[in-house]
This record gives C-alpha cells, sequence and structure tokens, in this order.
C-alpha cells in the first residue's frame, strides 16, 4: 500500500519532469557541434552560428540575445567583417547601432535593447583600413528570430542565402 | 486538385471503475479503446475548385506572392501554412539558392515547380472557402464575359483568410500589404494600377486586381507584373 502511494506521487513529477525536455530545441544545440578548437566561449566564438538556439533564454548558455549575428567579408565566410557598423530599426521605430567585434560578431542583450519584431536592417557599412566604404541595405525585414544566422547560414542552400557579407565591388552572390 | 482527409482518432480515455474490480475488465476496456482509436474513415477524396494550375495563368502571381511574401523570414519557411517558393525565398530545389540571378552557382528563376507548389499551398488552405469563391467569381467570368474588378456580387475574394490578411482586414504579422482605396498606411503603396471603366481611368492595387483576377480564372498578367515591382523592404531597397 505504501509502495502504491509512493508510485502514485513520484509518476506526476516524472511525467513533469518529461515534459520540461524539449526535443526540438536539444537537437538544434547538438547540432551546432563543438567548440572551434583553440576558441573558448565567449564574444568570439561560434562566428556564423544562430547564436540564439543557446542564448536566446532556453539554454544552455546563460546569457540572453534579443539579436546576434556575424558579418564576413566575403560570400565563403572565410574572413571576418571587423568593424562593420548595422543599424536596425525595429516595429516600433527604434533604432539602434551595433558594431562587430573581431570575430565578425555582434550581439544585444536585454539590457542593449529590445526590440519589437519585426525588425529591419536599414544599413550595414563598412570602411576598409584604406578608406574606402560600402553601404548595404537588407531587402527584407526580419520577423522571424533573433538569430541572423536563421535565415544567413553559413553555406548557401534551399533555405539561406548564405552568410552575411560586405560586398564589395565585383564581389558574386546575392 | 484533390487533397486526403485526415484519418479520424478516437482519444484514448482512461477511466476508473470501482465497481468492476480485477485487471481483467481494465484490460478489455483498454483494448476495446485502442481498437475503436484503430477504426477510420475510408480513404475518401476531396475536391477543390480553383483556378486549374498552369504556369501562364498562375506563374505571374507566383512571382508576385514570391516577392511580396515569400521572404524566408516570413512565408519561406516550410513551417507555414501558406508555403511560398521562389527565387527570391524558399527554393524547391535542394540544389538551388535563394538567388534569382542564373549566373550565381545555385540560383536561377523561380521554376514551374515552385509555381506550382506554391499553387498547391495556397489553394489548399481553405478548401471549402476556396472552391465557394471560385464558383463564385468563374461563375462572374462565364456571365460577364470578362474578367470584372472590383469584383461583382458573385465573386467574394475577402472571404479567403490569405486576403483578408493581406488587405488588413484580419490580423497579419506583416502587416497590411494591399490598399484599396487611399488614405493608404504608411509603407502600403497608393493603388496604382489604372483600370478603364465607364466612368474614365481609375487606380486600383495591383497586388488585389492580380488576385483576383487570378480566382476568376483570367490571371491580369499585366497587374500581377506591376505588383511585383512593388519593393519588398524597405521602400528604397530596389536601388540597392
Amino acid at each position: 500500500m505504501r509502495a502504491r502511494g509512493l508510485l502514485l506521487v513520484s509518476v506526476p513529477w516524472l511525467l513533469a519532469l518529461a515534459a520540461c525536455q524539449d526535443a526540438v530545441h536539444d537537437e538544434q544545440v547538438t547540432n551546432l557541434g563543438p567548440e572551434a578548437p583553440g576558441v573558448s566561449p565567449g564574444p568570439d566564438h561560434r562566428p556564423g552560428q544562430p547564436c540564439t538556439v543557446c542564448h536566446g533564454g532556453n539554454g544552455p548558455a546563460k546569457v540572453k540575445f534579443t539579436l546576434a549575428g556575424t558579418v564576413f567579408m566575403d560570400w565563403a565566410a572565410t574572413m571576418p567583417a571587423v568593424g562593420a557598423e548595422l543599424q536596425f530599426e525595429d516595429a516600433n521605430g527604434n533604432t539602434y547601432h551595433v558594431t562587430t567585434n573581431q570575430a565578425g560578431n555582434f550581439y544585444l542583450q536585454p539590457g542593449d535593447w529590445s526590440p519589437t519584431f519585426p525588425v529591419s536592417v536599414p544599413l550595414l557599412s563598412y570602411s576598409s583600413s584604406g578608406g574606402s566604404a560600402t553601404t548595404q541595405v537588407m531587402t527584407t525585414n526580419d520577423n522571424r528570430d533573433g538569430s541572423c544566422a536563421s535565415c544567413h547560414g553559413l553555406t548557401p542552400s534551399a533555405n539561406s542565402p548564405g552568410p552575411i557579407y560586405v560586398k564589395t565591388p565585383g564581389a558574386d552572390g546575392g | 486538385m484533390k487533397a486526403m482527409t485526415p484519418r479520424t482518432r478516437t482519444p484514448l480515455v482512461l477511466a476508473s471503475f470501482p465497481a468492476l474490480a480485477g485487471g481483467a475488465a481494465i484490460l478489455s476496456g483498454v483494448c476495446a479503446v485502442l481498437t475503436l482509436s484503430c477504426s477510420s474513415t475510408t480513404n475518401t477524396r476531396i475536391g477543390i475548385d480553383a483556378p486549374p494550375f498552369s504556369d501562364q495563368s498562375f506563374g505571374s502571381v507566383g512571382d508576385y506572392l514570391d516577392h511580396r511574401c515569400g521572404s524566408l523570414d516570413c512565408h519561406g519557411q516550410p513551417g507555414r501554412n501558406l508555403r511560398i517558393w521562389g527565387c527570391e525565398g524558399m527554393r524547391l530545389d535542394a540544389g538551388m539558392i535563394p538567388v534569382c540571378n542564373r549566373t550565381v552557382p545555385g540560383g536561377g528563376r523561380t521554376t514551374v515547380s515552385e509555381h506550382q507548389a506554391t499553387y498547391r499551398s495556397l489553394v489548399g488552405l481553405e478548401p471549402q472557402v476556396m472552391t465557394e469563391v471560385f464558383n463564385g467569381c468563374n461563375n462572374q467570368l462565364a456571365e460577364a464575359g470578362t474578367a470584372l474588378y472590383p469584383p461583382g456580387s458573385s465573386c467574394h475574394p475577402e472571404l479567403l483568410t490569405f486576403v483578408q490578411k493581406a488587405r488588413g482586414t484580419q490580423a497579419h504579422k506583416g502587416g497590411q500589404l494591399i490598399c484599396l482605396t487611399p488614405p493608404c498606411p504608411p509603407a502600403v503603396p497608393n493603388p496604382s494600377y489604372p483600370l478603364m471603366t465607364s466612368g474614365g481611368t481609375v487606380m486600383a492595387d495591383p497586388q488585389d486586381v492580380c488576385i483576383v483576377s487570378w480566382l476568376e480564372g483570367a490571371t491580369n498578367v499585366a497587374a500581377c507584373q506591376q505588383a511585383e515591382s512593388i519593393p519588398t523592404y524597405p521602400s528604397d531597397a530596389s536601388t540597392e
């Protein structure tokens, strides 16, 4: 009788615990793979990956991002665009500027800016050391989520136009 | 176009029967419920009356939808009810990328298969409503001998959810895209497609003319092409 009572109490807890597991999210995290050799978790890690898979509030990262991504110098995503400036505008008309770091990454935490989606990117500008500047506009809104890489995967595919990169004269791609 | 009806399932209900002591009774009850859950309706098919697919009739509609609605962050995603394929968004062929320029490896214009996939998604959204709307609009075409815009009393495209969302009469995450009569909200273009009427030339929204004419069975390709020229976002994006 005592064992039956214990069973009755424990089963709901086990069910509740199982309900907390998000298999889809777990798979997304697993699919990101391990850290690159020599790069520790931090502002420079995992360039080009969908940041908010881990930094979206569901873990495993503790720091939450509202918007994050990576800008590269080329379509093949071989070199980061260091110091590229991005301007965002949210659905309420609020704007925010951010500059990419040495890995080409940028990230905004809730304390920085919590935009109301959809978000547009009316300006991506980059000035080379030689002084030539390029400016670009993202032609569609971001209605999806805070990870640029949700659409801009590292490799162009049927569901991705490829990475965000600084368009220079003569560059190919889209 | 024919669509399969979903298989019905009887929910599994677990209940306790204090009066029926013994595992045999519970076991037999569970078995009975499981047996019921396996029963299904026969594999019947329902028909959808819709404008027949051809690339001539739907290609320009599909290109417009791809341009205005099919970006990867919106309806260019496999998880959406209305799924749109095309060169500005989701590609059907795994070897292609969302670039319309065919000189880019993997790029290329929207294919006939992509138009057809978009068509199937669109007409399958609300089979019964689509059937009702198309029959009304197509009858009007048969009676009038020509497509009418605005449509006559038997043609009601406004019954379709995708039309309501585009016109802004139903909540739409992407906002209002079509404006029938000025003043139009910011970022929504004013009606700019010239229509010849008995009272002279009036301006209509080319997007609406495109959709309604397709539903009538007489696609106004010129209107669809003009609709495709509306910038996606922002208004000066086309100058990039």
